[in-house]
């Protein structure tokens, strides 16, 4: 993708910003409010309307085939604009899984309410059994008469208390070695024996639940590719999980956000020192994460690109929240209540997002868990690009 | 592995029962229940605490108290950081007594002191407000601001330096009920109060000091010592929560702990938990010396601790995956008062220079 295209896609993502967002749930976002679901659809919706949510797909399936760049670009700007999280499960996720993967009947009946978002899609992977190790899931989907009887527990699903459907990694039957008889299964959130239980999250806010399975019939029309498959098709979404160039616009978002608090706060040396430091490393990240976008749009993947950007980024996320936060001082330890508006002129007012930059910081800390812990991922390096 | 920073009997004393009484009546699931009212500590605790005599650690023998002095608070607040107590123990049984009781104000001792010791009245300080930020005093009246005063919300009075028309400084209390006061409660990450305290020409009573100033200071460098040892205690805590896990938690069939990976970040830890625990325990000691080399290590210890306390956090979360950010899970509450702690013994630019500082004038003195 030529520089003057990727420019033009920003610009027009910046003009989205401007004349299509409303301001309100701009400066929510900005301020790192927490979102409901209302707001999350009327985005999507938004991203849907310009004809962004799913340009990624193929062009059979409604898509614009948007190839990867194209599309870490777009993700990186929106990002940078401090705009909200593109909700993954259904666009990014579960969507590319049908194109690839889904037979006709499942395209045409899940894919349109994707797109618009008209069905909210949630993630069954991981168990409390199976975080790191996700072979180990233990979720298993018995054949009974055309269907699977369901039954097991999901963890730190996102959103699925506001979920009409969920895709699962199911065991379908055992095989030598964990990762076959896995299999990918849909399932209507609205079937008996679904139940979903909050997780609080130290930032005090309701984002994972755990979901139990009690003998849930699932249509074997429901599951995606064959017996087996499932091992594959899930590697094939975590790729798309971990290649994200939201990577690259946060932290350009938290770095700005971070020069301004500076400005307001009259900060001192050893601040501006590390706000310089931090600028270097945004830098090294857009310039590696680019490079390796290109390589893989080249075919030259060596298997471990989305590895090598999700640890870099999500540290370097974790350092920009931790400044901003320190930078509060005493502010930054801070979960509510109203504080009386400074008098005197050596104290600068409270900023309207710090209660968000502390929340931030606190569920931010689960970056270099979620999706691969960081450890993980080092593992993977290690073996598919060092050889160790 | 514990440290003993009172080194004496007192304090080994007041250690065991303290840390007997946090394990019987104030372990992770009853502390729940304790702070389930929202007031953002425990009353019956501080009730329990007046009685067994540990409020009244820093009163004069003659008063019923037990002399101890700043290090003997020391092994106190290692316990509040190890047990995550939540009751006003630094301002009010630490800081407050301590000026309180090194007043040479008898009429207020008496005044003050019993009912601080029965549990009856607390009283906050405003610690980390320099001597070139007092307030104004005119007439005996108090006016001006204080920001994040630690349980402010819950203090009846409140310690502050205040300067007259002529310049010169007193250490003033002030009680928290008048008219011309106003106070905003806000709620910290780990769920103690502070309050904003704006004072529109409120009443107060001045201590008597030979220099006040001198007090002041010492009294913050008391301050910056305890919240040393506090750090100490949580992340003493911090890393026997993450080994207790790492040994438990099988995933690719064996416990993650056999990672030689983890287990070199473990050491790390260890490390740093060493060396955390000697600055605090050094601070605590030179201060009750009264070394001339005090200063520089407590400003050292705080610059160790503001470090240690951010890395052992972190790594401890890390280590438990997904369940370290759940509020359900212990080592989530210990990162958040990791987090607190640090940012109260900073900013640490602050702290390092004043170190090097202090480095420079005890090159000049030798």
């Amino acid at each position: 993708m030529v520089e003057g295209a990727r420019q033009s896609l920003r610009e027009a993502v910046q003009r989205f910003a401007v004349e299509d967002v409303p301001a309100a749930l701009r400066e929510r976002s900005r301020t790192f409010a927490a979102l409901d679901k209302s707001d999350y659809v009327q985005w999507m919706q938004l991203l849907h309307a310009k004809g962004w949510a799913t340009a990624h797909w193929p062009e059979e399936d409604g898509g614009k085939a948007w190839g990867l760049m194209q599309r870490f670009v777009f993700e990186d700007e929106i990002a940078r604009q401090g705009l909200p999280w593109i909700i993954p499960f259904g666009v990014k996720y579960v969507g590319p899984v049908l194109c690839h993967y889904g037979s006709a009947e499942q395209k045409q009946r899940f894919l349109p309410p994707i797109t618009d978002t008209s069905e909210w899609w949630a993630q069954g992977y991981s168990e409390p059994g199976a975080g790191s190790d996700l072979a180990a899931i233990k979720t298993t989907a018995e054949p009974d008469g055309g269907d699977y009887i369901v039954n097991g527990q999901k963890v730190w699903t996102t959103y699925a208390q506001w979920a009409d459907w969920i895709f699962c990694l199911v065991r379908t039957h055992r095989g030598e070695r964990p990762q076959e008889g896995i299999s990918f299964l849909l399932c209507d959130m609205n079937t008996p024996g679904i139940t979903v239980r909050p997780i609080q999250t130290m930032d005090g806010h309701h984002h994972v639940n755990e979901v139990w399975f009690e003998d849930v019939r699932v249509p074997e029309a429901n599951r995606v590719g064959n017996e087996g498959e499932g091992w594959r098709i899930a590697k094939f979404l975590l790729q798309n999980e971990r290649t994200a160039g939201s990577y690259v616009g946060s932290a350009w978002f938290l770095l700005e956000r971070l020069r301004s608090l500076l400005e307001e706060c009259d900060a001192d040396t050893s601040h501006r020192q590390q706000l310089e430091e931090l600028e270097l490393r945004c830098f090294g990240l857009e310039t590696v994460c680019y490079r390796l976008v290109a390589a893989m749009m080249e075919g030259q993947e060596g298997g471990a690109e989305a590895s090598l950007m999700k640890i870099r980024a999500t540290e370097l996320h974790q350092d920009l929240a931790r400044a901003l936060v320190d930078v509060l001082g005493a502010d930054g330890i801070v979960a509510g209540g109203e504080s009386l508006p400074r008098e005197q002129a050596a104290a600068p007012p409270v900023p309207l997002d710090a209660v968000g930059m502390v929340t931030n910081q606190l569920y931010g800390r689960a970056e270099t868990i979620y999706g691969g812990s960081t450890e993980i991922q080092r593992n993977i390096v290690a073996k598919a690009v060092l050889g160790l | 592995m514990r440290t003993d920073f009172a080194q004496d009997e007192l304090g080994s004393m007041l250690r065991d029962s303290i840390a007997r009484y946090a394990v019987e009546r104030y372990d992770f699931s009853a502390r729940r229940t304790l702070l389930a009212d929202g007031k953002g500590y425990a009353p019956q605790v501080w009730a329990d605490a007046a009685e067994q005599g540990w409020l009244a650690i820093r009163h004069p023998e003659g008063m019923n108290g037990a002399a101890g002095d700043v290090a003997t608070v020391g092994a106190l607040m290692e316990l509040v950081g190890r047990h995550l107590l939540m009751e006003p123990w630094l301002v009010s049984a630490g800081l407050g007594a301590g000026l309180i009781a090194a007043s040479d104000d008898d009429g207020l001792k008496a005044q003050w002191l019993p009912t601080m010791a029965a549990g009856e009245y607390a009283v906050s300080v405003a610690w980390q407000t320099p001597v070139a930020s007092a307030l104004c005093l005119e007439h005996d009246l108090v006016t001006g601001e204080v920001a994040a005063v630690l349980h402010g919300n819950c203090a009846d009075a409140l310690l502050v330096p205040a300067r007259d028309s002529d310049g010169a400084l007193s250490i003033v209390s002030i009680e928290l009920d008048q008219a011309e006061i106003r106070r905003a409660d806000r709620v910290l990450i780990d769920g103690r109060r502070i309050a904003d305290v704006r004072f529109a020409g409120a009443r107060c009573q001045r201590l008597a000091f030979r220099n006040s100033e001198q007090t002041w200071q010492r009294m913050r460098a008391e301050a910056l010592a305890l919240l040393c040892a506090e750090g100490a205690g949580v992340v003493n805590r911090l890393l026997e929560l993450t080994l207790d896990y790492v040994r438990v938690r099988k995933q690719f069939g064996q416990p993650i702990g056999r990672n030689q990976a983890l287990q070199h970040r473990l050491v790390e830890m260890r490390l740093q938990v060493e060396e955390s625990q000697a600055m605090a325990a050094a601070s605590l000691e030179r201060l009750r010396a009264n070394a001339s080399s005090a200063y520089r290590t407590i400003v050292g210890a705080a610059s160790v601790l503001i470090d240690a306390l951010k890395h052992i956090a972190d790594e401890a979360v890390q280590m438990h995956g997904g369940i370290g950010i759940t509020e359900e899970a212990e080592v989530s509450h210990y990162y958040r008062r990791a987090n607190v702690v640090r940012a109260l013994l900073g900013p640490r630019a602050q702290r390092m220079a004043e170190f090097c500082e202090e480095g420079a004038s005890d090159d000049q003195r030798r």
